[in-house]
């Protein structure tokens, strides 16, 4: 049978560790938090409306905090990791797509430029971000996920700025879903938005 | 397109409110339903089929 023969150092470490990796969770989720909330504020404000492709992206982003999210509530778990990378390669996939669609010079872009590049290339750039970022934490602490009880410990879930982010999260999500029903309704958007088509055709019966 | 914000909230939601299983059966279906829509997309607008 095997004996727990770990130093009480070697334990504080890996205690150390998994906080450290909780931490970057709730900065992983607090990043896609912000950036969602800034896509939000930027159509609203500068009425940039997303096209069909910039909505999956914009979904794929907040689908890869979702991994994010499930280790800030339920603790660290290789799985939860693996939902991560899922979302990321399918999103960027599609950011792909779009980068394809616009690569060839005179083709045109869409939307403009962040510090010189498209926020599709960024999408990009994000994913593969993510995919690394998330081998490496599996590579680098594979033992978190054999000490459930040390896991346990560590209550995060219970500050105050995390659960403002997890529901500031889960509200962005909701805005989205208004914003995009407002966009298109319930088909498919059209490939140039200019005008929210359902708020214009509710306030013009009036 | 706005249902997909739907399909994403009930598995951030549910495992937010502790319904671990039910939120990661949701978000498998939230997965499939992201790349039915941009194969649907994709096959559209070149006018393919893969």
């Amino acid at each position: 049978m095997l004996q727990n023969k770990e130093s009480k150092p070697m334990n504080s470490l890996r205690l150390f560790s998994s906080k450290i990796v909780l931490l970057s969770n709730i900065v992983d989720l607090a990043g896609v938090f912000v950036v969602s909330a800034a896509a939000i504020i930027i159509q609203l404000f500068f009425h940039e409306l997303p096209c069909p492709l910039c909505l999956l992206q914009r979904i794929g982003l907040m689908a890869i905090a979702y991994g994010y999210l499930l280790n800030t509530v339920y603790g660290n778990r290789a799985n939860h990791y693996a939902y991560s990378t899922i979302a990321a390669i399918v999103t960027a996939f599609i950011a792909m797509r779009q980068i394809l669609l616009h690569i060839v010079p005179g083709s045109g872009y869409y939307g403009d430029p962040i510090f010189g590049i498209h926020l599709y290339t960024w999408v990009f750039i994000i994913c593969m971000v993510a995919i690394a970022w998330n081998m490496l934490i599996i590579i680098i602490y594979p033992e978190d996920y054999r000490h459930e009880k040390l896991i346990k410990k560590v209550k995060v879930g219970k500050n105050p700025l995390v659960k403002f982010i997890i529901y500031g999260y889960l509200l962005v999500i909701v805005l989205n879903f208004a914003l995009t029903f407002f966009e298109c309704g319930t088909t498919q958007c059209p490939d140039d938005p200019n005008q929210y088509m359902i708020l214009n055709n509710f306030i013009s019966q009036f | 397109m706005a249902f997909l914000f739907i399909l994403l909230l009930i598995p951030c939601a549910s495992a937010v409110f502790g319904w671990h299983n039910v939120s990661k059966v949701t978000f498998w279906l939230f997965l499939i339903v992201l790349i039915i829509m941009f194969k649907h997309h994709v096959t559209d607008a070149l006018n393919i089929q893969l």
